[in-house]
């Protein structure tokens, strides 16, 4: 653990099992604010079940501490409204909504009337609407998705932006830890960039973030620090160096061929 | 046959059937839920504007708001209990879930009103209007100017408000939404709220119609199944049309051909749309 103060986002123990199968076991790391730490491992290592097990979408045992507070009984809505939010491995947002909607939806709990007060007094619904759109707009623009394309659908806009806006709307008014699900997956050159810069544009925000990724020059060229899952458990925890010269990440990877 | 008063008879039997399924088209399209306790819910709600009425005596403009906030607090307590089931979007289970809570209303209603049938009584109803030929009630005229008026504002904040855009993202992806921060439980409810509060304002505008009684629910709404599915599953502007179109079908087919085989000729058309145009009149 870095530094005096807590680390932005802690879990300790998450263990996660499926009837019979024990999908991630007794996993522990901690994410710093303005930190990336990469999480990598085999298909069907766990690493998505790690995610879901921090946010609450699975019935897991374990510990997870936000900003030094226990948080872990709390409902998936309620941890998003504390800046804890994560991405899947598809697209992830609502396709019958345009970008702009999609992106106030993102931010809804930050730009929101209360549901009486807007049935009640309409007009304050509408200045509300008004600064959220403008809040959207802002968040769509400053992550670099151009303004042409606020009011199209996600189906409509390139799958490299499409790649971009799951991201984007995550982070949405401003979120503390993130954890990104393989974001460049089916995704390649100058895309793939573009979602390198993301990250790190996400990193300089202070935001703490949590990345699955199976492309390893993405992976080793942006993270602080990794964590190897393999069979549900931690392989390894190191520097994307320590990682690379890791023996046991090696054989997990490569089989015993060196 | 005057066909001018056939078709003020469609559009005053199509604002009916559009008003009494409104409910239904939010919550299928809002929460993927169908209810089938909805037609007992029609008639709950008719019998407790009935009541107030006779028993505490207050006049039929109050009797009708008491009865739609009645059902709305009803819909909170009905929906807590789904709620679980409703998160998993266990659609099977709900479905059976909804089909008993009907059979309890009706139980329950029959108990408590009894099984006579009994004349719910509007003084819009007996205002009536004649024009030369034609001939209509105000209660008429309030139903299809408040059908109009509620599918506006609907049809307004679903698709222009905040509110709306968290409706329509929790009923695509009710996990997503989750992690947006926005509380799907509670838009849930607000939709169930929403379809027991609309059922009861159909049935305190439509059921004075005609003598009310405990085990009309199902018959009641069954045109309900047909408007919904008409209009294309959630398709607020759909089942407006589909609500008029039937309302319309009804009235000519009942005085070209013959009343008794209305519905057996409604399902006919609704199998021959369907057939033709699987999403319903609003598919794209």
């Amino acid at each position: 653990m870095t530094g005096a103060a807590a680390p932005l986002l802690r879990v300790e123990g998450l263990t996660v099992r499926y009837g019979a199968l024990t999908a991630l076991s007794d996993m522990s790391w901690h994410v710093d604010a303005g930190e990336i730490l990469g999480i990598i491992g085999p298909n069907g290592a766990g690493k998505s079940s790690c995610f879901a097990a921090v946010t609450n979408a699975v019935s897991r045992s374990g510990e997870v501490w936000l900003d030094g507070e226990r948080v872990t009984g709390l409902p998936t809505h309620r941890l998003a409204q504390r800046g804890l939010r994560r991405t899947f491995q598809q697209n992830a947002f609502f396709g019958e909504l345009s970008l702009l909607e999609n992106a106030m939806a993102a931010m809804l709990h930050e730009h929101s009337t209360p549901l009486g007060r807007s049935i009640l007094l309409p007009w304050q619904e509408a200045a509300v609407r008004r600064r959220a759109q403008a809040a959207a707009a802002a968040l769509l623009t400053s992550f670099g998705i151009a303004p042409d394309d606020h009011g199209k659908r996600p189906g409509d806009i390139a799958y490299g932006t499409q790649r971009l806006l799951s991201v984007v709307l995550s982070y949405g008014a401003g979120a503390r830890a993130l954890l990104i699900d393989e974001p460049a997956a089916g995704t390649g050159g100058g895309d793939m960039k573009r979602l390198a810069d993301l990250l790190v544009d996400l990193r300089r925000r202070q935001v703490g973030v949590v990345v699955i990724e199976h492309h390893m020059d993405l992976i080793m060229a942006i993270a602080d620090r990794i964590v190897v899952i393999d069979q549900g458990r931690k392989l390894a925890e190191g520097t994307p160096a320590e990682i690379q010269r890791n023996e046991a990440v090696l054989e997990a990877y490569l089989g015993r061929a060196a | 046959m005057n066909l001018t008063q056939q078709v003020i008879n469609g559009l005053v039997l199509g604002s009916g059937y559009a008003l009494v399924a409104i409910g239904w088209t939010v919550l299928l399209g809002a929460a993927r839920l169908v209810n089938f306790a909805h037609g007992q819910l029609y008639m709950l709600a008719a019998f407790l504007a009935w009541a107030a009425m006779q028993k505490l005596g207050v006049s039929y403009f109050v009797a009708v708001p008491l009865s739609v906030l009645a059902l709305g607090l009803l819909g909170v307590a009905l929906q807590g209990m789904m709620q679980r089931l409703v998160m998993q979007q266990n659609l099977t289970s709900l479905m059976i879930v909804t089909l008993g809570f009907g059979y309890v209303i009706q139980g329950s209603a029959a108990r408590i009103f009894g099984g006579d049938p009994q004349t719910f009584a509007s003084p819009l109803e007996k205002a009536s209007v004649h024009l030369g030929e034609l001939w209509f009630t105000w209660q008429d005229v309030v139903t299809l100017v408040g059908t109009l008026l509620l599918f506006g504002v609907l049809w307004l904040v679903l698709n222009r408000t905040r509110l709306g855009a968290l409706v329509r993202s929790v009923a695509e992806d009710p996990k997503l939404a989750q992690l947006f921060g926005i509380n799907a439980a509670q838009v849930y409810i607000g939709v169930f709220v929403f379809e027991c509060a609309a059922v009861a304002l159909g049935a305190g505008l439509v059921a004075p119609r005609s003598p009310i009684l405990a085990s009309m629910g199902f018959d009641e709404v069954i045109l309900t199944f047909v408007v919904v599915v008409l209009g294309g599953i959630g398709s607020v502007g759909g089942s407006l049309l589909a609500g008029f179109g039937l309302g319309m079908f009804t009235a000519l087919f009942g005085a070209l051909v013959s009343p008794a085989y209305t519905t057996a000729a409604a399902f006919l058309v609704l199998l021959t749309v369907l057939v033709v145009r699987p999403g319903g009149l609003a598919a794209r």
